[in-house]
C-alpha cells in the first residue's frame, strides 16, 4: 500500500476513481466512502507513523462527513490510545451525535476517570443517545425521554 | 411490567401518536412524523437530510437515522435522491454495548439490516473495486 497515497485520498488531496461504479452508489458519496476505506486501510498498518496519526486527527476534526470524523476516532483509538484521548475529548465537541456518542464511548474504554469528567458537560446533551450515556456514567437516573414506546 | 402515569409516560418514555409525513413518503422505510429533521448542504453541492428519531423496542432504546441525499446541482437531469439507513441500539456504560446497523439491499427485491463492520467492509470492498456481488448490492444505495 502506498501510505502517502492514501493520505491523499483522506485529506482531499487526491480522489480515488471508480471504473464499475454501474450506479451503485451515486458519484458524489464517492469521496466519501473512498476516505471510509483510507481509515480501514490506515488502522490496519503494522506501524502507523506519525504522519498517519496527523492525518486521522486532522479529519477526525475537519472533514464534514461525520461519518468520516467518527470512524477517524476510532481509528486513533486502535493505533494510538494516548493521542486517541484528546483527539476523543474533543470528539465530544462535535456538532454530529454520532460522533460525540463514539466519543464518549471509547473515552469510557479508555480513561474512565476523564471519561466521566467529561460526562458532566454531556449530561444535557440534546442527543438522547449521548445523554443517557453521561448520565448513567455519572451515576445519575435518565431525565424524562423523548422514546416512543412500541411495546405493548 | 410497565409503570404507565396519567401524563401518558410508560417508563419514563412518553407516548406520542405515530403520523404519516407526507415529505418522507418515498423512504425505505417509515418515518415517524415526530422525528427531527436536520438539513445541512455538503461542499460538493448535495443536500443531506437527516430524521432522526427513538423507540423503546424490548426495554431498550433503538435510534433511527434516515438521510436523504439529493442531487447535486451539477447531476444529470432526473438523477434521483437517494436514502441510507441507519439503526443504533443503544449501550450503557455498565452493561449492553452500543449496536449499530445498516439497512441495506441484499436482492433486486429484499432489503434487510446488517452490522456497520459488514456495512464498513463492502464499502471498502466497492471502492477498491475488489467488493463481491453480494458486497455491491449492500453499498447500493436506495
Amino acid at each position: 500500500m502506498d501510505v502517502d497515497r492514501e493520505i491523499d485520498y483522506l485529506i482531499g488531496y487526491q480522489y480515488r476513481s471508480i471504473s464499475q461504479n454501474e450506479q451503485v452508489i451515486p458519484e458524489y458519496l464517492i469521496p466519501c466512502y473512498s476516505r471510509l476505506a483510507t481509515i480501514a486501510n490506515l488502522v490496519a498498518l503494522e506501524k502507523p507513523t506519525t504522519k498517519v496519526i496527523a492525518a486521522l486527527l486532522r479529519v477526525a476534526v475537519l472533514d464534514e462527513e461525520e461519518d468520516v470524523r467518527r470512524e477517524a476516532l476510532l481509528g486513533l483509538v486502535k493505533i494510538n490510545s494516548d493521542i486517541a484521548k484528546t483527539a476523543l475529548v474533543a470528539g465530544t465537541y462535535d456538532t454530529d451525535y454520532q460522533v460525540r456518542s463514539a466519543a464518549i464511548e471509547e473515552l469510557h474504554r479508555i480513561d474512565q476517570n476523564l471519561a466521566i469528567d467529561t460526562a458532566k458537560r454531556l449530561k444535557n446533551d440534546e442527543d438522547e443517545m449521548v445523554r443517557d450515556y453521561a448520565l448513567e456514567l455519572l451515576g445519575l437516573p435518565y431525565t424524562a425521554m423523548n422514546s416512543i414506546s412500541l411495546e405493548k | 411490567m410497565h409503570n404507565q402515569t396519567s401524563d401518558g409516560k410508560k417508563n419514563g418514555v412518553i407516548e406520542k401518536p405515530i403520523e404519516f409525513t407526507k415529505e418522507t413518503e418515498n423512504a425505505p422505510i417509515f418515518i415517524p412524523a415526530y422525528a427531527t429533521r436536520q438539513e445541512q448542504i455538503k461542499s460538493s453541492g448535495y443536500r443531506q437530510i437527516k430524521y432522526k428519531w427513538t423507540v423503546l423496542i424490548k426495554g431498550r432504546k433503538h435510534t433511527f437515522e434516515a438521510r436523504l441525499h439529493t442531487a447535486t446541482p451539477y447531476a444529470p437531469v432526473g438523477t434521483p435522491s437517494n436514502w441510507r439507513i441507519t439503526q443504533f441500539v443503544h449501550g450503557t456504560p455498565t452493561g449492553d454495548k452500543k449496536r449499530k446497523y445498516e439497512f441495506v439491499k441484499v436482492d433486486v427485491q429484499a432489503n434487510m439490516w446488517i452490522s456497520a463492520k459488514e456495512w464498513h467492509e463492502a464499502a471498502k470492498a466497492f471502492v477498491q473495486q475488489t467488493a463481491t456481488e453480494a458486497q455491491s448490492f449492500e453499498t447500493r444505495t436506495f
